[in-house]
């Protein structure tokens, strides 16, 4: 256990909340449980579940916690018998390391929340053995590719929340054009024709930066030859944050055999300002507002054409980057909102 | 240094001879390119393989010869062009036909506008247009031949299991598809731009005269209109190099 609890509300304890994660600002699993402390901390008694001793003293777990004056513990020690909720997100080690059902075992209610568009180890059989209390999706899209495993377990789309005062607005106009993506660096998110669809736009000075990237994708593009206009970068070389104002558009084609389950990284560049050129037949729709907040495009032509607008039109790309920010600030990541829907999703 | 390139075919049987004429007419035409023939038998003016015996159904022996043969030859990119072609000229950047893309397959017709089915080659263009989007064909999907078409070697592998994945993945559903389509798919999932490729960007350098009329003979060298037999709209084409299928020379 790190540090002291802040004592009880006014209104009487607060419900208690323990989160599994690392809260932190590299990486969208840890950025999420951080922004989520920061939006629960007066709703819940919220103590941060780490999985081992060398993450109680990890410099940004501390610098989280501590801000907020939330303590950190280890699975081990969650109390034998206590009351409240669990929850995890995203966590590979969760069924299948066992986690679940030991926090259940000592009484607390389960609340799941995957994020991807695929169970996790253990995931279904923990479903099926009713260890689940409740499974939270982030869109209508996952709900529906989990419907069948989930049947009968009660749930909540909850979306993504994301503190939009850790991604300002900022304006931003390189010297040389900028496009670039962010995600993961799997080989299925990106497109089998990646390099040269962005080269195939046929802007004369340009620079492309992605992050992240990978030896595996290396090889799926070893055939092409990406020259200096390219800067291709390992995971968390740099923060989302600094690597989004490098970006005058975010470019973002998708491979054929991936579904989007939300867009984290697209919202994060709205945010910033980046406007969003973004492929149709995911979620994009709920997030985006063609030609307003952004462009969502089926094919080539359509992408190029909306690039091609944002290069030469510098009034328009400040216009759309700015109403997307703004939009995006206020809409979908209100934290009023957002905080009445956590509170409901982690309340029994 | 600028890339190099070659041109590739396999002839057996009677297909050595025609190989030949292709050869004699690119050499009238100034080309000075290699051809690196598989074959049966020792042909005039190329570099010679042993084809061994192979499975010509489906046309499929040219991905294999691609993967197996072709992938071997030291050269940047790869000229794939069928016995059955005539040089008219010498074409003029060749290469920049790729563009950005690791390859380039002439596409001949936009399959988004068919209302009515076809039938081509055996196959119905609904369903193939339908398996094209399934795949992931996210642009507007395009009928395309095999009897010319460039790739860049370090592409090889990449091109060789798409094209038989796709190919594999339509026949488990019951669909029979040839080269053509499976080639056609591996270029519409790497070439990032279709309308680049299609045959009007590029009519002074390929075109078949398989769709036109029995007995017009092989094009003089003057503009000619090509038309695909699914299509209406004719294209006006002087091509370089001229696909001139059995019957039709």
């Amino acid at each position: 256990m790190m540090h002291a609890r802040a004592g009880p509300s006014p209104q009487g304890p607060l419900p208690r909340l323990f989160l599994l994660g690392m809260p932190g600002s590299i990486g969208g699993a840890a950025t999420k449980v951080a922004h989520l402390l920061r939006l629960l901390h007066r709703c819940f008694e919220i103590t941060v579940v780490v999985p081992d001793v060398r993450t109680l003293k990890d410099s940004e777990v501390r610098k989280n916690v501590e801000a907020l004056a939330i303590p950190c513990t280890l699975l081990n020690d969650v109390p034998r018998k206590t009351e409240g909720t669990a929850l995890a997100i995203c966590d590979k080690h969760f069924f299948a390391g066992g986690h679940a059902r030991q926090l259940k075992e000592r009484g607390l209610k389960v609340v799941w929340s995957n994020e991807m568009m695929w169970p996790f180890e253990g995931e279904e059989d923990a479903a099926r053995q009713g260890l689940v209390d409740r499974v939270l999706f982030v869109s209508e899209f996952q709900a529906t590719a989990f419907r069948s495993m989930y049947e009968g377990v009660p749930s909540l789309i909850t979306g993504n929340y994301i503190d939009p005062d850790d991604y300002c607005w900022r304006e931003r106009r390189n010297a040389i054009f900028t496009l670039g993506r962010l995600s993961r660096a799997d080989v299925d998110k990106f497109p089998l024709d990646f390099p040269v669809f962005y080269e195939e736009m046929g802007l004369k000075e340009v620079r492309y930066r992605v992050m992240a990237w990978s030896p595996a994708l290396q090889r799926q593009y070893r055939w092409h030859r990406f020259g200096p206009e390219w800067e291709l970068l390992a995971e968390y070389k740099q923060s989302a944050l600094k690597f989004l104002y490098s970006l005058d558009v975010f470019l973002y084609p998708l491979g054929h055999k991936v579904k989007e389950s939300w867009g984290r990284a697209v919202v994060e560049s709205m945010l910033t300002g980046c406007v969003p050129v973004v492929a149709a037949g995911h979620q994009f729709h709920k997030l985006i507002a063609h030609g307003e907040t952004g462009f969502i495009c089926r094919e080539f032509g359509e992408f190029r054409e909306a690039v091609f607008e944002l290069f030469e039109n510098y009034a328009l790309r400040m216009k759309v980057g700015r109403t997307a920010a703004q939009r995006t600030r206020e809409e979908i990541c209100n934290p009023e909102s957002h905080r009445r829907l956590w509170v409901e999703a982690l309340s029994f | 240094m600028s890339d190099t390139y070659c041109y590739w075919s396999v002839c057996d049987g009677p297909y050595g001879a025609m190989m030949e004429n292709c050869v004699r007419t690119a050499r009238a035409a100034g080309v000075f390119k290699e051809f690196h023939v598989l074959c049966d038998r020792a042909l005039e003016g190329c570099h010679c393989y042993d084809a061994f015996q192979f499975d010509k159904a489906g046309g499929l022996f040219k991905l294999h010869y691609l993967n197996v043969g072709a992938s071997r030859l030291p050269f940047d990119f790869l000229v794939w062009v069928d016995a059955d072609s005539v040089f008219l000229r010498n074409p003029r950047d060749l290469l920049g036909a790729m563009g950005r893309s690791p390859l380039h397959v002439p596409l001949e017709y936009d399959l988004s506008a068919l209302r009515d089915d076809r039938i081509w080659k055996s196959v119905s263009c609904l369903k193939l247009r339908d398996s094209f989007q399934r795949a992931g064909v996210m642009n507007r999907p395009y009928l395309s031949g095999s009897a010319f078409w460039i790739i860049k070697r370090e592409a090889i592998d990449q091109v060789y299991n798409l094209a038989l994945q796709f190919w594999n993945g339509r026949v488990e559903l019951g669909l029979r598809l040839n080269v053509d389509a499976a080639l056609g798919y591996a270029m519409q999932m790497l070439c990032g731009n279709p309308e680049a490729h299609v045959i009007a960007k590029r009519p002074d350098l390929w075109a078949s005269t398989c769709h036109r009329e029995s007995g017009q003979g092989v094009p003089s060298g003057s503009s000619w209109e090509w038309k695909h037999p699914v299509a209406t709209d004719p294209v006006l084409v002087r091509p370089a190099i001229v696909h001139v299928p059995k019957g039709r020379s």
